[in-house]
C-alpha cells in the first residue's frame, strides 16, 4: 500500500522478544480513510505490529511513524487521535461502567456525549455495574465504547470481536462501517473471524511468521484469486486440464474445482472451451484467499 | 516420585525465569544487612575483617540467600498444585502429599541451618552451644521440624481444613507465625518445645493430605473460587461520588491534554478505590493506635513496615496498559506525583497512628517504657515507599526486576528479618539519621531511574517475554 501522506508508515521494522523474532523487516503504509484487515496465524506478529503503531512497543530496528510522528514519541495531542481496543481488554475492575466512562472521557477534549449515549443504549451497557462483574462480551463492548467515543482518526482494533456474540458482532461491524462512511476514519482491524472482517475491509495485510506475506486491496486480492468449477459438456474431463497458475485442484470424472491465481475471466473461458468444458467462476472468500497465501 | 520431580523441575524453571527478581531482592537484602549490621553501639570494628566475618548477621547471609531458592520454589510448586486442572492430571492426586512434604523438608533444612548459625552465633545460648550433644542436635531437629511445620501450615492448611476453620486459624496464625518465625532463641534454648509440636503438625498433614476426601474438596474449592465473581473482583469497590468529584472534577478544570489533567485523573485511578474504604481505614487506624499504645515498639515497626508495603500494590500511570493520551513525559510525571502523594499520605497516617498510640500508652501506663519510640518508628513507612514504587515500576518495564508474587513475599520476609535483626533504636542518633536518609534517597533515586527507563526508553506496555497474537 503506498500513499503520499499515509497515517502510518513502517520501514524495516524488526522486533525481538528474547530469542523470538516477532517482526522481521516489516514495511507497511496505511492510507487515510481505509479499513485495513490485518490477518495472520497465532504468533504471526499482528498484535506486536499494532502495538508498534501506537508506540506501546519500540522497534529494535527500523522506524514506525504514526500521524506524522515517531510512534514512540507520540504526544498527548496525537495519542488523543488514536483509539485502541486490544484482545486482553484491560479495564479497571473496581470502577462502575459509568465511572470508567467518565474517567476515560476526562482525558479527551473531543469526547462525544451523544455517541456515548447512543452506544450505551445500543450495546445495552449497565452503567451501574462494576466493570469487574461484567461478562467478557459486555467488557468488550465497553472497551469498544471508550475507544470510539472520542472519535479517533485512527482506530486500532486487535481482536475486538472475539468475545462478542453474533448479534453484537454484526452491530459492531455496522458501527465500523458507519464510522468509515460518515467520518472518513482509518481503521486497522486484526481478527481471526475472517467472515466478519471481509464484510468491512477494503485492504488486507496478511502476516506470516513476522513478515508481511500479502499487502493489497481486498478487490485486488479477489481479482487475483478465484475458484473455477469445470463441468465436462460431454464425457469425462481430460487428464490435463490445461490451466496455468493452479493452486488447488479437486476433481472427479466429469467435474473439477480449481483455485487459480492471476487468470482473467477471458483466459479461463478460453481454456475451458479448449477442453470442451463449461466454466463457472466464483470469487474466493477471504478465508480461502488467506489459506492460499499462508499455505 | 516421577511426578514430584517433574513439578520440581517446572518450579525451578519458573523460578529461574524470575531470576532477575530474586537477584534484585537478594541485593537489596544484602545491602540492608551490610549497611546496618555493624552500626549499633560500635559493637564491631568494621576495619577488622575477621570480626566482620564472624558477626552473626553476616554469618546468616548465606542461609538467607539459600532460603530464597526453596522458598521461591515452594511458592511456585504451590501455584502449580492450585491449578484448576491439576486434579485431572494422572497420578497428581496421589502425589500431592509427597510434593508438599518435599517442599517443606527443603525449607525446614534451611530454617535448621539458619537458626543454628544465627541462634548460636548471637550468643543467646553459649553454654548450650558448647555442649553440642544433646542440646545442639535437639535444636537442629527442633528447628527442622518447626520449619517444616510452619511451611506446611502456610501452604497446605487450606487444603485439609474446613474453610471456616482455616479462615479463623489464618487470622490467628498471622501474629503466631511471626512469633514462630522469629523465635530462634526459643528453638535454641528450648528445643524440646518445637519437636513435639512440629511432629504432631507433620503427622496431621501427612494423614490428611493422604485422604482423597480432602484432596477432592480442596480442588472443588479452587474451581469454585475460579468461577465466583466475588473472588475475581477482590476487595476493591467503586469510589463514592465525592471521590469522583474530588479527582475527576479537579481534572476537568485543568487544561485539556495538559499535564495537570493527566495527573489528577491518574490520582483517581491510584487512590479512588482506597478512598472508598476511608471508614475502614479510619477504624483500622484508631484500632491500630490503641493496640500500639498498649503494646511494645516492635509491633509498631511491624505495622509501619506493612504500611510502607502498601505502596507495592498501588497503581502507577507508568504500569498501565490502558491506552490513554499520555506520552512518556506525562507517564513519568504522573508516576512521580503518585509516588510522592502516596508517600505523604502513608507517612501522615503512620505519624498519626504513632502519635495517638503514644498518647494511649501514656494514659494507660501500659508500654510506657517505650514512650516516644512508636512514633519514631514511623520513618519505616517513609523509607519503604520509594523502594516499593521502584519495585512496582521496574516490574512492569524494561528493568523487569521484582514482579512475581513469590519474589514480593520473599522481599517482604527479608525486610522483616532485617528489621528483627537490627535494633535501630540503639543506634547513635546522628549516624542513624544519616543512614536512614541515605536509604530513603537511594530508594527515590532507584524509583526515578526505573521510571525513566520505563517511560523514556522502554515499551509503554510491559510484556513478560513474548506476545501471543
Amino acid at each position: 500500500m503506498s500513499e503520499s501522506d499515509p497515517m502510518v508508515a513502517i520501514r524495516g521494522l524488526r522486533k525481538r522478544f528474547g530469542r523470538v523474532h516477532a517482526l522481521k523487516a516489516v514495511d507497511l503504509d496505511i492510507g487515510r480513510g481505509r479499513i485495513v484487515g490485518l490477518l495472520g496465524a497465532n504468533g504471526a506478529g499482528k498484535s506486536t505490529l499494532l502495538r508498534h503503531i501506537i508506540g506501546l512497543y519500540l522497534p529494535d530496528v527500523g522506524t514506525c511513524t504514526t500521524l506524522g510522528c515517531e510512534a514512540g514519541k507520540l504526544s498527548p495531542a496525537e495519542l488523543a487521535r488514536i483509539g485502541y481496543v486490544h484482545q486482553e481488554g484491560e479495564l479497571i475492575d473496581w470502577m462502575t461502567a459509568r465511572q470508567l466512562i467518565r474517567y476515560v472521557s476526562v482525558y479527551y477534549p473531543s469526547w462525544s456525549r451523544e455517541l456515548e449515549e447512543r452506544l450505551v443504549d445500543e450495546y445495552d451497557i449497565s452503567l451501574k455495574a462494576r466493570v469487574g462483574s461484567l461478562s467478557p462480551g459486555q467488557r468488550q463492548r465497553l472497551a469498544i465504547l471508550i475507544a470510539i467515543c472520542f472519535e479517533p482518526e485512527l482506530l486500532i482494533l486487535d481482536e475486538p470481536a472475539a468475545a462478542l456474540d453474533p448479534l453484537a458482532r454484526a452491530q459492531f461491524l455496522d458501527l465500523l462501517l458507519q464510522l468509515i462512511q460518515d467520518q472518513n476514519r482509518t481503521i486497522v482491524i486484526s481478527s481471526h473471524i475472517l467472515s466478519d472482517v471481509e464484510k468491512v475491509i477494503d485492504h488486507a495485510v496478511i502476516m506470516k511468521a513476522g513478515r508481511i506475506a500479502a499487502d493489497a486491496s481486498f478487490d485486488a486480492l479477489r481479482e487475483k484469486y478465484c475458484r473455477v468449477r469445470l463441468t465436462a459438456l460431454s464425457g469425462a474431463l481430460p487428464e490435463e486440464l490445461g490451466f496455468g497458475n493452479v493452486l488447488e485442484c479437486r476433481r472427479n470424472e466429469s467435474e473439477a474445482t480449481l483455485t487459480v491465481a492471476d487468470l482473467s475471466a477471458e483466459e479461463i473461458e478460453a481454456a475451458a472451451t479448449r477442453i470442451n468444458c463449461q466454466a463457472e467462476i466464483q470469487p474466493l472468500p477471504l478465508e480461502d484467499i488467506y489459506r492460499v497465501i499462508v499455505a | 516420585m516421577g511426578i514430584v520431580w517433574t513439578h520440581w523441575k517446572v518450579a525451578m524453571a519458573r523460578e529461574r525465569s524470575e531470576g532477575s527478581s530474586v537477584v534484585f531482592t537478594v541485593v537489596v537484602v544484602v545491602l540492608l544487612v551490610i549497611v546496618t549490621s555493624g552500626l549499633p553501639d560500635g559493637e564491631m570494628d568494621w576495619r577488622n575483617l575477621i570480626d566482620v566475618a564472624r558477626h552473626p548477621v553476616i554469618l546468616s547471609l548465606p542461609f538467607i540467600l539459600l532460603g530464597f531458592l526453596p522458598l521461591g520454589c515452594h511458592f511456585q510448586v504451590h501455584a502449580l498444585t492450585e491449578k484448576t486442572f491439576s486434579f485431572c492430571l494422572p497420578g497428581h492426586r496421589e502425589s500431592l502429599r509427597r510434593l508438599y512434604f518435599s517442599c517443606a523438608a527443603l525449607g525446614g533444612l534451611v530454617f535448621c541451618l539458619w537458626w543454628m548459625v544465627v541462634g548460636f552465633g548471637l550468643g543467646q545460648s553459649q553454654e548450650a552451644a558448647v555442649s553440642v550433644w544433646p542440646h545442639g542436635v535437639l535444636s537442629a531437629l527442633g528447628s527442622f521440624l518447626g520449619g517444616m511445620a510452619i511451611l506446611l501450615a502456610i501452604s497446605a492448611s487450606r487444603l485439609v481444613l474446613h474453610p471456616l476453620v482455616w479462615g479463623v486459624l489464618a487470622f490467628v496464625a498471622i501474629p503466631f507465625g511471626f512469633i514462630c518465625f522469629f523465635g530462634l532463641f526459643v528453638v535454641c534454648q528450648y528445643p524440646l518445645v518445637p519437636i513435639p509440636i512440629g511432629s504432631v503438625v507433620l503427622i496431621f498433614f501427612w494423614v490428611r493430605l493422604g485422604k482423597m476426601r480432602y484432596v477432592r474438596r480442596s480442588h472443588r474449592a479452587i474451581l469454585n473460587e475460579a468461577m465466583d465473581p466475588r473472588f475475581q473482583l477482590g476487595f476493591a469497590r467503586p469510589a463514592p461520588t465525592w471521590v469522583d468529584n474530588l479527582f475527576l472534577g479537579r481534572a476537568e478544570q485543568c487544561r485539556p491534554l495538559g499535564l495537570g489533567r493527566y495527573i489528577w485523573a491518574s490520582f483517581y485511578r491510584t487512590f479512588g478505590s482506597v478512598l472508598s474504604y476511608w471508614k475502614w481505614v479510619l477504624s483500622g487506624a484508631i484500632l491500630a493506635s490503641v493496640g500500639l499504645g498498649l503494646m511494645g515498639r516492635s509491633f509498631a515497626e511491624m505495622m509501619f513496615v506493612s504500611l510502607g508495603l502498601v505502596a507495592a500494590t498501588a497503581h502507577l500511570p507508568a504500569a498501565s496498559s490502558l491506552l490513554l493520551p499520555g506520552g512518556s513525559r506525562e507517564q513519568f510525571w504522573g508516576s512521580v506525583a503518585a509516588g510522592v502523594a502516596m508517600s505523604v499520605l502513608l507517612v501522615a497516617l503512620a505519624v498519626v497512628i504513632g502519635g495517638v498510640s503514644e498518647i494511649v500508652a501514656l494514659r494507660s501506663g501500659a508500654g510506657a517504657g517505650d514512650v516516644g519510640l512508636r512514633i519514631a518508628s514511623a520513618w519505616l513507612a517513609c523509607v519503604l515507599v520509594p523502594w516499593m514504587c521502584a519495585q512496582r515500576v521496574g516490574g512492569a518495564g524494561v528493568l523487569r526486576i521484582v514482579n512475581g508474587a513469590g519474589a514480593t513475599v520473599v522481599f517482604f520476609l527479608a525486610l522483616l528479618l532485617c528489621g528483627q535483626a537490627l535494633d535501630f533504636s540503639a543506634w547513635p542518633t546522628p549516624r542513624r539519621y544519616l543512614v536512614l536518609a541515605s536509604i530513603l534517597l537511594c530508594g527515590w533515586v532507584l524509583f526515578l531511574v526505573a521510571l525513566r527507563q520505563v517511560c523514556r526508553r522502554g515499551c509503554l506496555i510491559g510484556q513478560t517475554v513474548y506476545d501471543e497474537d
